[in-house]
């Protein structure tokens, strides 16, 4: 009889830290080893969130990257539609890693927003947020 | 000085692999099928190693059952509702895949689950509405890699069993099947659309 490992941990990872969008910042494959090395020592599953619309276009046309920032919200709810249904099976968020250039400008503070809307909407605590910071180790603070 | 990744640090590999949902995430898998706590490293850490970027695909089954679903045949999910479900799934999928595209990403390919009765390479119920909606994007899907169906599932890149090669030369419709195929489904449909 197989045993099952999960540990029933999930952590959110920003789509970047991933895959390198065409409108963001690229990571690369060291630090992306180092993420899974990361979720891996919180016995975590990884839920890659969707891409932000502003980072699925190269160049800085706000036009375009407003329009498909519109789309964010619908691909949050979906995320989130799932994580409720973990948690009302007892899976734990422990919460969500993003880089320094997620959360930049307007439009990376707007999609954080959505993030927390979707969130909230859903009645789930994101948890911690990790954020990386000096391309290495994720830094906790706390949800304000 | 700052270490913060930015494009000229690091340049663009432009080569994207998708993924089942549990590559990275074991928890979405049926019980008792869990092969870690969370991520399959052997896994998640070749495709990195391979300069790929990574997007995860949700995962079919639990949006469509749940977390104490019951593990499943090929045949209980060849079903009109799950194949409608996994086509609203993947609109938003292939908008952002065709984003990609536009931006100049080649899509390496896939990597999936051997023995999935949704993301089997070779069977998955999944793997076909993905490669259906792809195609009809004008997304060529030519290459699939797979997790082991064994009781480890680690994956080794020098087991050519990982390698499922192309998709188009190799898939075929399990010949102990008992539902329909796509060829029937799509007759059926035909007759509907007529009336």
């Amino acid at each position: 009889m197989m045993a099952d490992l999960r540990r029933k941990r999930i952590v959110l990872v920003a789509h970047s830290l991933l895959s390198d969008l065409p409108g963001a910042p690229a990571t690369g494959p060291a630090q992306r080893t180092r993420i899974l090395a990361w979720a891996d020592g919180l016995a975590a599953g990884i839920y890659q969130l969707p891409p932000p619309g502003h980072q699925l276009v190269p160049g800085v046309d706000p036009r375009a990257r407003r329009a498909l920032s519109r789309g964010d919200g619908a691909d949050l709810g979906f995320v989130f539609d799932q994580l409720a249904v973990y948690q009302g099976d007892d899976y734990e968020l422990l919460g969500v890693l993003v880089g320094p250039h997620d959360l930049v400008g307007r439009a990376g503070q707007g999609w954080w927003r959505r993030v927390q809307e979707a969130a909230a909407s859903h009645g789930i605590g994101l948890g911690k947020k990790w954020i990386i910071t000096d391309g290495a180790t994720p830094v906790s603070e706390a949800l304000a | 000085m700052s270490n913060h990744p930015t494009p000229e640090a690091a340049p663009r590999p432009r080569r994207l692999l998708i993924t089942s949902h549990c590559v990275l995430n074991q928890n979405a898998v049926v019980l008792p099928l869990a092969r870690s706590a969370g991520v399959v490293r052997s896994a998640a850490d070749w495709a990195v190693e391979q300069g790929y970027s990574i997007y995860q695909l949700p995962c079919p089954e639990f949006r469509f059952a749940g977390p104490q679903r019951r593990p499943a045949s090929f045949d209980d999910y060849n079903t009109d509702a799950f194949h409608a479900s996994n086509r609203e799934l993947l609109k938003g999928v292939i908008a952002h895949l065709k984003r990609y595209v536009e931006a100049g990403y080649e899509i390496v390919g896939g990597l999936h689950v051997t023995g999935s009765p949704a993301c089997d390479p070779d069977t998955g119920n999944w793997i076909s509405d993905v490669l259906e909606a792809a195609g009809e994007a004008g997304i060529e899907i030519t290459q699939m890699w797979a997790i082991p169906d064994t009781e480890s599932g680690c994956f080794d890149p020098a087991d050519p069993a990982t390698d499922f090669g192309d998709p188009a030369d190799r898939r075929w419709f399990p010949v102990d099947a008992v539902s329909v195929t796509p060829e029937q489904r799509q007759a059926v449909l035909s007759r509907t659309e007529v009336r």
